[in-house]
């Protein structure tokens, strides 16, 4: 009896061996978070890319100039001119491409040596019609694809949902003709239109979260407002049939102001951009709007109750002893403890990561010594900010330098120059050891010791030797 | 002139002694063989590529490398085209580098390598390459005692020979010629951990200490805080003595010795105790001048009672000092003697013992190792002496012949640029057929 429950166990070990050549790929690998397909892109020291599994064994070996993250079945490579979609066992079942850019089981594609792009659905290798050029909106996720025609151009918008690129909404698509066409997005909008003084022509002004549109006619100028290098408003000049002219200033977040004859833009900030609007109504006081790509943050006639930024990192707002900070992720309100009799001093704010800023200050009493406060502010899901106390850290000779989606801080040590990573309390959860820390979802971590690159999972450490010159590269489309 | 004649070949020969066995000095810096290390020389065939000879005076490992460094137990590191490895004194390649930089420590039993695909540095055993501790640092020291230190940019940690962690990474780290030096502040103090050779480690932790290097000559460490009535006071580690400003400061300190002013009621008295860096006085007087030389030799004045002035020489590694006339030389051996005007008679410091070389017609003395073991030349020929008799004659055309720092070996070079090395009782080791034309 006994010799028979043995030996289906030693067959299996034997068959394991067999099957696999080595005894070691009989160890379970990671397969959840980054790994969620089992394979990371690698680059190996020659500089090529392919894929690894969590033990840092080659999987797919690393013959490709580039190599996205698998989403799902597919990913990315690309060899010299020609790109391929591959399996999660190297297999290229798509291509060779010009170019490949993946949603999902869709593809835009573009032929090797031909113009023009189309979408590729990677289960039936359908092929949409041919358009000559797009533009991938990350936020909120949507493809702008253009067609050019005969005296113009037509435009259309499609999102990215479940893992496709949806057909275009009705309202989504403008014929753009004219000889100053302009098709831009900021925010949530997109402007689409030509401009023709002599020949006054049409606009469309599309919000991208709501699929609606508003339409203009004899429009004379659309002027896209910059800040920094992309477009955070647009200002829309058109005629009536009577010939008044009235403009237009329109936010990212669809805010229509109208009645305008200047807008000037203040860009001291990052990713927050202070407006001063005139209006054509000389009794009408300039109004002032500060506004992210998202929303306007803070809007008044007053422009002396924002007070200046902090050492250029944010804008902010007192009222009766509560902060609110005006940031690139959003307005951040904070009420630091009430002493009596004491002053609070605000030397800095900056991003600490998504959604996260950091701010540190000074309680000044009427007697006694000044205190120093570092507190890490977040936003949760209802628009409160969350508070963090981080103060004891700057005993310990760090910095956060990074707030994760779990609430986990990257810090680093200020005598060591190595990162590490932390959680809300202090205590260590990626040794602080690091010469470089990236967050790479939930538990992962990818760690960086000089030239080369692992991933570290909270728990387990370091999940493969430091061999590869990187693993999972930010994707960039 | 002969005097003149002494300095400049000194320099000359110690040129050439470091060529031979200095370019990675941390590796070949040893008190058993200073030429040979694991039995081999890491050296340069005819002006190209590189390979070991071994103290047989056979190339054991070809010249085949761009770069070689010295052995250190069982491992060298060597460089071929753009390929850094380690390899074992059979030739073979036991690990890949990111660069051939290696130290290892005095015992030859520790190895700093950089590691191949991260570039950082750690530390493997000499004896079998495992590592003994993992290669996340940006820089690593070994100290004294088999304490190996490691730094990760302007923070350093102490571990022991096996790896074991004695102060975490999170120290700055004075190393000085006395001790080296490990501190921190926390919220109040400063806590200070001396390691200094030949005592265990030792921790003082002192409101408001700061570490730094005394004024003078040799890096000596010290470490000084402000007392309750308002004085700085200076400590030295393994030196109970406190050095209170206003009653005892310390002036100056050259190496291994420090002259500390006397004060009386406020005022200088113009007395100086010259003292060890441990506080034993070697001599207090009224010195007024002090001549510090590269070949740590201090010359210093003294005021007597009656007006009259008077020298005293100083080895400031030996810490001995007397009163002398003449001027003071240290030869190769390290040893100090005050040379007679002819640079023929040579008198210990303190005057007990002398020695009188005799040099015969038309015989020059080339280099000095120590009384008993120098290098003399007549009409271009140069001679190794040792123990009061010729050893060897080398061939026509050597032009620079010297001892090795320990002086167990004699090195030349000859006009063709070919080095040979000598024992220094006479007999050669290698020859100048060898085609050595540079060593690691």
């Amino acid at each position: 009896m006994k010799k028979k429950i043995l030996l289906p166990a030693a067959v299996l070990l034997l068959l394991c061996i067999a099957l696999t050549g080595v005894l070691t790929a009989c160890n379970k690998g990671e397969n959840t978070g980054v790994f969620a397909s089992g394979v990371i892109p690698v680059q190996d020291e020659y500089g090529y890319w392919g894929y690894a599994d969590s033990n840092g064994e080659i999987v797919i070996p690393c013959e490709y100039n580039y190599a996205t993250a698998f989403n799902g079945e597919y990913a990315a490579a690309g060899r010299g001119s020609a790109s391929y979609v591959i399996d999660s066992s190297g297999k290229q079942v798509a291509g060779p491409f010009g170019s490949v850019v993946l949603f999902g089981n869709d593809a835009i594609v573009s032929d090797l040596g031909a113009d023009g792009y189309y979408i590729y659905t990677l289960s039936s290798g359908e092929r949409s019609e041919i358009f000559d050029r797009y533009e991938y909106l990350p936020e909120p996720e949507a493809v702008r694809i253009e067609t050019d025609a005969s005296g113009g151009i037509v435009a259309e918008y499609r999102s990215v949902e479940g893992g496709a690129v949806q057909p275009a909404d009705e309202n989504a698509s403008f014929f753009v003709q004219g000889s100053t066409q302009y098709i831009f997005e900021f925010g949530s909008m997109a402007v689409a239109g030509a401009t023709n003084y002599a020949e006054p022509g049409e606009c469309s002004v599309y919000n991208l979260e709501t699929s609606t549109v508003a339409n203009y006619a004899g429009v004379t100028d659309i002027t896209p407002m910059p800040s920094a290098d992309a477009a955070v408003c647009a200002a829309v000049t058109s005629s009536d049939a009577e010939g008044n002219t009235r403009v237009d200033f329109i936010l990212p977040d669809g805010t229509f102001i109208n009645g305008v004859y200047d807008v000037s833009l203040t860009d001291s900030v990052p990713g927050v951009t202070l407006a001063r609007v005139a209006y054509n109504d000389a009794e009408k006081a300039d109004g002032y709007f500060l506004f992210n790509d998202k929303a306007v943050l803070w809007q008044g006639e007053d422009i002396s109750a924002l007070n200046a930024p902090l050492l250029g990192s944010c804008y902010y707002t007192e009222e009766e002893g509560a902060f609110t900070f005006y940031t690139e992720y959003g307005a951040f309100t904070h009420t630091p403890e009430q002493i009596d009799g004491a002053t609070v001093s605000f030397s800095s704010c900056t991003l600490a990561g998504e959604g996260a800023i950091a701010v540190s200050y000074a309680v000044i009493p009427a007697e006694g010594d000044i205190s120093y406060r570092n507190v890490l502010l977040r936003l949760n899901e209802q628009g409160f900010a969350e508070v963090s106390d981080v103060s004891a850290f700057a005993e310990k000779k760090l910095s956060v330098v990074y707030v994760t989606e779990e609430w986990n801080l990257i810090v680093r040590n200020n005598l060591s120059g190595r990162y590490g990573v932390t959680d809300i309390s202090g205590d260590t959860v990626v040794d602080i050891v690091y010469t470089g820390v990236r967050p790479l979802g939930g538990d992962f971590y990818a760690v960086k010791m000089g030239n080369a690159e692992s991933v570290y999972k909270v728990g387990s450490g370091e999940l493969m030797p430091f061999i590869f010159t990187a693993v999972c590269p930010e994707e960039a489309l | 002139m002969k005097r003149k004649s002494i300095i400049i070949t000194f320099a000359l020969a110690l040129c050439v002694a470091a060529a031979l066995v200095g370019v990675l000095a941390a590796c070949s810096n040893t008190e058993t063989d200073s030429v040979f290390s694991s039995g081999m020389l890491g050296a340069q065939k005819d002006g190209g590529l590189w390979g070991y000879v071994s103290s047989d005076g056979e190339w054991v490992i070809d010249a085949k490398y761009d770069e070689v460094t010295q052995f250190a137990g069982n491992y060298a590191a060597v460089t071929l085209g753009s390929k850094h490895m380690l390899i074992d004194s059979d030739g073979n390649e036991v690990m890949e580098l990111a660069s051939s930089d290696i130290s290892c420590n005095k015992e030859k039993t520790r190895i700093s390598v950089n590691e191949k695909y991260t570039g950082m540095t750690g530390v493997i055993n000499a004896e079998n390459a495992e590592w003994v501790l993992q290669p996340a640092y940006d820089n690593i020291v070994f100290g004294e005692s088999g304490y190996i230190y490691a730094g990760m940019s302007s923070a350093v940690g102490v571990f022991d020979a096996d790896g074991a962690q004695i102060l975490p990474v999170e120290y700055n780290a004075y190393l000085g010629s006395n001790a080296d030096v490990f501190y921190k502040y926390t919220e109040e103090d400063t806590e200070i951990n001396f390691f200094t050779p030949g005592a265990a480690p030792d921790k003082v932790v002192q409101e408001g200490a700061e570490v730094s290097y005394l004024s003078g000559s040799g890096e000596v460490v010290c470490y000084s805080y402000t007392d309750t009535e308002g004085n700085i006071v200076q400590k030295l580690p393994g030196n109970a003595n406190s050095y209170v400003e206003g009653e005892n400061p310390i002036y100056m300190a050259y190496d291994n010795v420090m002259l500390v002013e006397e004060y009386s009621e406020g005022t200088a008295t113009g007395t100086m105790d010259l003292q060890k860096l441990d506080g034993t006085s070697i001599t207090r007087q009224a010195f007024t001048g002090a001549t510090y030389k590269s070949d740590h030799i201090l010359s210093l004045s003294a005021n007597n009672v009656d007006g009259s002035t008077i020298d005293w020489v100083v080895d400031t590694l030996g810490a001995q000092a007397d009163t002398v006339s003449g001027s003071a030389v240290r030869l190769g051996d390290n040893t100090v003697w005050v040379m007679s005007e002819d640079g023929k008679t040579f008198t210990s410091l303190d005057g007990a013992s002398s020695k009188e070389l005799t040099l015969g017609e038309g015989v020059k003395l080339e280099f000095m190792f120590s009384t008993t073991a120098y290098i003399t030349s007549k009409a271009g020929v140069f001679t190794i002496v040792n123990n009061g008799a010729e050893v060897a004659a080398l061939p026509l055309g050597t032009l620079y012949v010297a001892f090795t720092e320990d002086g167990a070996y004699v090195s030349a070079m000859n006009n063709r640029g070919y080095y040979a090395v000598y024992k220094a009782d006479g007999t050669q080791v290698l020859g100048f057929d060898l085609q050595i034309t540079d060593a690691a």
